[in-house]
Parts: structure tokens; sequence; C-alpha cells
């Protein structure tokens, strides 16, 4: 049985968690780390690869939301959480939408410029810049449809290191394990892997120790003054209502639903390792296409719905790659943690208007590959039509029903909800959760709503902003 | 003391007890038969060791699914192996033949779970393979 101690318990060590813990360690707080996942630092695994699905990601990265349809979805399970494993897109979070949180959930003190300032300090940090050499094939692909179509349309900046004039292949990621990690051990912080949370043991409103297994299945304990579940969306509020907070925890998921196809072109667009950088804009907020990990198990994959009409296809899959459909959702999902399972049953539910968005986006994303000169597009859903030219986009449409389609996301968030409502807000609004003094959340759970961009920038200004406010009351208090 | 809205917003209750996370895993006996007759179904050609690793892949990420999705795997892969095993090897492949080709609920999930695992671990590990999974 091992124990431990420290000021501050942090549980996670995604973009919340380092970033969380980087601040604190250095307002000289004493923290602790806890992370699921093992450490596998840069370059030790070939992205995308299932060797990384296996490593780095929860359940290989089989994991789902139960509805009609499921909507699969992936969470990272390693030191630095999704960002090692993540397409590395960058956006800040519009201007809009912390305007709306800000009005409609009561969040105090909640200033753009501030939030705006931190965004620099992570540009920085995270070299978040624009490819400085040559786009991939993949993204030409979707810079020459849109363009063609006079459709808005950009490239988003990752966070990648370069070399100078360095290709989109070239980039070396600024994640979690290079950049904040690294900063909170500096200052002090100590890291946990292969370690899980179970629970939280509480004395009313108080946290006082968290139980934890190990991998190997040791059992052992922490106790701490504080602490700041940073576990992500889904196991955020899993570990709260494992220890026995419950109420609006968990009952608000929002995601970016997403649907696929694949393309085939005449010559090669595939690079296995790498994703398009491009993003369509022309309908956003609702609609956003971009382009998705195409290594030849992934195009398989994608071929997979209709496997005797499209799998005559995979042979090409050089000259092939997946593309997605992203909307904004208007439906919600739970999380909810149930006696006796370790994992939580997660639940989510597509409103009318978004299974027809998603078949809109889907047709739409279809006529860019057509208009960037695709020779076949195989939407991913069983019965779709092979399209070859823009009559088969109305036979597309009207076959597309979401019940036979592989729906998918990677962005989830809004299980623990900030903001001053009670009737709507789940943690406070700098992510104390309410009905206690001590336990804070600080990871993608405390946005209110999906923001219909790539949320890590978001997450991170947020948790930066949060716990800055948490180490002020600690020297002041 | 909490207005009756804050104690909406968080509900503070008794913790749950330590997990038991064999409670629901799938036979893994039930999971290969089928996931072998399914790969038989969808790729013929496959050799028969690469289609015993592929398998062996889907069974294992199977074995490690969520509790809640392992719950209903089980479930219904328990179902359709029963099925399978009244009808003898020829009611089987039928079986699978059925299920492959039809949107059924819940265990047409289950198909596209296998079928899913199988075709991305085929072309992953051998990209040259052909669609009916003969080796180039």
């Amino acid at each position: 049985m091992t124990r431990h101690r420290t000021d501050v318990l942090v549980v996670g060590s995604g973009a919340g968690g380092a970033t969380t813990a980087c601040v604190l360690a250095e307002a000289g707080l004493e923290v602790l780390v806890v992370e699921e996942g093992p450490y596998v630092a840069q370059g030790d695994v070939v992205p995308f690869s299932l060797e990384q699905m296996q490593r780095q990601y929860r359940s290989g990265g089989v994991t789902a939301a139960i509805g009609f349809p499921s909507i699969a979805y992936t969470e990272g399970r390693c030191a630095g959480g999704g960002t090692e494993v993540n397409s590395g897109l960058y956006r800040r979070p519009p201007e809009e939408t912390l305007d709306r949180w800000r009005r409609e959930h009561a969040i105090d003190d909640f200033d753009t410029g501030e939030l705006y300032d931190i965004c620099d300090e992570v540009e920085k940090e995270l070299s978040v810049q624009l490819v400085p050499g040559a786009a991939t094939p993949a993204s030409e692909v979707l810079r020459r449809g849109a363009a063609g179509l006079g459709w808005r349309h950009d490239e988003i900046p990752r966070w990648m290191e370069y070399p100078d004039g360095g290709a989109a292949e070239q980039g070396r990621r600024r994640s979690m394990t290079e950049t904040y990690l690294p900063r909170a051990a500096a200052a002090g912080a100590r890291l946990l892997t292969d370690t899980r949370v179970e629970r939280l043991a509480r004395g009313g409103r108080r946290a006082r120790r968290a139980e934890i297994t190990t991998a190997d299945g040791q059992r052992g304990s922490i106790d701490f003054d504080h602490v700041v579940v940073c576990a992500g969306a889904i196991q955020t509020p899993a570990l709260l209502q494992r220890s026995g907070l419950r109420g609006r925890i968990g009952t608000s998921l929002a995601v970016h639903p997403t649907v696929k196809l694949a393309a085939r072109f005449d010559q090669r667009v595939n690079i296995p390792d790498d994703v398009p950088v491009q993003q369509v804009k022309e309908f956003a907020p609702d609609l956003s296409f971009g382009g998705s990990a195409s290594r030849p198990g992934l195009v398989a994959l994608a071929l997979s719905d209709d496997w005797r009409r499209f799998g005559s296809a995979v042979t090409d899959w050089e000259q092939m790659a997946v593309y997605y459909a992203a909307i904004t959702s208007q439906g919600r999902g739970r999380v909810v943690a149930l006696p006796r399972l370790r994992d939580p049953l997660v639940t989510y539910r597509l409103t009318t208007r978004d299974r027809a968005l998603l078949g809109r986006g889907l047709a739409r994303l279809a006529l860019v590959m057509l208009e960037a000169g695709a020779t076949d597009v195989y939407p991913c859903y069983r019965g779709a039509p092979v399209v070859r030219q823009r009559a088969d986009l109305a036979t597309l449409q009207a076959t597309f029903a979401t019940s036979k389609a592989s729906v998918m996301t990677v962005h989830l968030c809004s299980t623990v909800p900030f903001g001053g409502r009670d009737s709507r807000s789940a943690a406070d609004s700098v992510g104390v959760v309410r009905g206690t003094d001590n336990v804070r959340v600080n990871d993608a759970s405390l946005l209110p709503d999906a923001p219909g961009v790539n949320p890590q920038a978001t997450v991170m200004a947020i948790a930066i902003r949060n716990a800055r406010r948490f180490a002020a009351e600690r020297r002041h208090g | 003391m909490p207005s009756g809205s804050e104690r909406d917003a968080t509900t503070l209750g008794e913790p749950m007890t330590t997990p038991s996370p064999s409670l629901v895993a799938p036979r893994p006996g039930a999971v290969t038969r089928f996931t072998e007759r399914m790969v038989a179904h969808d790729l013929p050609a496959l050799e028969p060791v690469r289609r015993s690793a592929a398998v062996a892949f889907a069974a294992e990420r199977i074995a490690d699914l969520p509790s809640p999705m392992a719950l209903g795997v089980r479930v219904v892969s328990d179902v359709v192996d029963v099925v399978s095993r009244a009808g003898g090897e020829r009611g089987a492949v039928a079986v699978v033949g059925f299920i492959a080709r039809r949107p059924l609920p819940l265990i047409g999930d289950y198909a596209r779970l296998v079928r899913s695992l199988t075709t991305a671990y085929v072309w992953e590990t051998w990209p040259d393979t052909g669609p009916d999974g003969a080796a180039p």
C-alpha cells in the first residue's frame, strides 16, 4: 500500500492538467500529477498507427457513446493526454463564443482580452505556426476543392516545430510532454504515471484523499489539501460521480459529430503519418470540413461500411485520403458512472437537425472532393453510392441516414460546465465543483458547450486562467 | 446552507464501491468464433496465419472495451454464438453471412465493430493485401 502526500493533486496530464500543474508549481505550490496512462516520449511510436492506439489511447481507441447511432470517440490515455495523439491543430476560441458563454452562463470575470493574452503565451510556448514549406497533397485537395467552389477555407496553425522551410510531414509536435509537463517538473511538480484515481474520499464538502490503483494492480492513496480533476470530459465526471458527486455532473456532454468519406484521385495523395491542415469554413460554425489520418488501415476502415461494393478500392490506398464533415451539434449526451463497472456509460443523442446537417455536410464535402479532381468518392455509410459526378450527390443525400453511418468525434466537452447559473453550472466561474470547497475541475469538461473549433486552445486558455486564480487565492489566503 | 438550486447543481452522496472489472468481459470463445467466420466471409483469400493474427487482434481489443460496451458485446456475442452453434458449421456460416449483409440493430453494431477492427489490422499490417484478403 503506497501512500503519498501533496498540497495539490492534479488528476490527468493533458491540455488541462499539464498547464494547471505548471502554473501551480511555478507559483510555489507542491504539486503531484497523477496520470492513468504510461509515459511515451514523442517519436517513440508512429503517429496514428495501431501501436499508438494501443499504447496511448483508452481501450485501444475503441470507445463509443451509445445511441442511435452510436458515436465512436477516442480519448488519449498517456502522459500529455490527447495532445500527444491528436492532429495538433490550433484555433483560438472565437470571440463571439466567449461573449455568449459569459452572457448565457454568467461566468464572472471572464475577460476575452485576458484569455487572448494567455493564447499569446500558449502560442509562443507551443510554437504555433503555419507550415513553412509544402503542404501535403491531401491538404492541397481541400484547398483546391474549396477554392474552385469559391468557398472560404484556410490553413489551421499547428503546435509544431519545423526545420527551416520544412514541409508539413517534417513537423515535431509540441505536446504537453515537450512543453508544460517539463516546465512543471522543473518547478518541482512530480508526475506519477500508470496510476488510476479510483475515487476521492470526502468528508462533507472537502475531499481529503484519493484512492489509487497502479497499472500492476497495487492499491494506494494520496492525501491532499486540494484536488484539480483534469481527466477529460469523460473521465472527469466519472471520477466525480464515483466519489459521490452527482447532480448536474455528466448530464450535458457536447461533441462535434463527424461523418467521413474516402476519396480517390489519379495521383498519390496519401501521407500516412500526417493529417491535412486545411479546413473549409464556408458553412462554419454549423459545418466544417477537414482531413483525417489516412494510414492504409484507416482507408480500409473507411471503406468497410460497404466492403462488398467499396472494398476493391483499397488497393489504391496511396491515391486515397479520408476527409470529414463536422457539425456543431444541438444534441447532448450523458456520462454515468455505474456501480461495479470500471468505466462509465456514455450516451449521446443527435437531434433531427443534427442528422439533417450531417447528411448535408457529407454531400457538400463530396462536392469539394469532386471539385478537387476526385475520380471516386466513397461516403462512409451502408448503401452509399460511389460519387463520381455531381448528379450522384442527389442520390447521396437521398440515401444518407445517420443510422447507417459511421459517426465519430474527437472533441468531447461540457460535462461539468462552469459559470454562475445555479440551474446550469456544475462548477463555479473558476472551476470549483458546486457543493465542495476544494474540488476543482480544469479541463474540457468546463466548456459550456462545444466551441465549434478545435477546442485545445480554448481548454488551455481557460485552464491557465483558472489555475492563476487558484494560485493567487492560495497566496492571499 | 445551499439554496435549492445549488443542491440541484451538485448532489453530495455516498461514493461507489470499488469496481469489479471482470464482471462483464465478453467470452473470448464466442468472440473468436464469430470473428473467424466474419473474416472468412469478408476476406476469403486471407492466409490462415494472417487470419489468426487479425482474429487475435480483434479479440484482444474487444477484451479491453470499456465495461458498458463490453457488457453489450457479451450479451450480443453470446446470442449470436448460441444461434450459430445450433445449426452446425454450415448454419454458423449462414448466420454470419446474414449478419454481414444486413443492418440489424445491436447485432449489426457488433458485426461493424469486428469488421472495423479486422479490416484496420489487416491493411495496417499488410498494406498491399488484395480486397479479398489475398497476399500480392
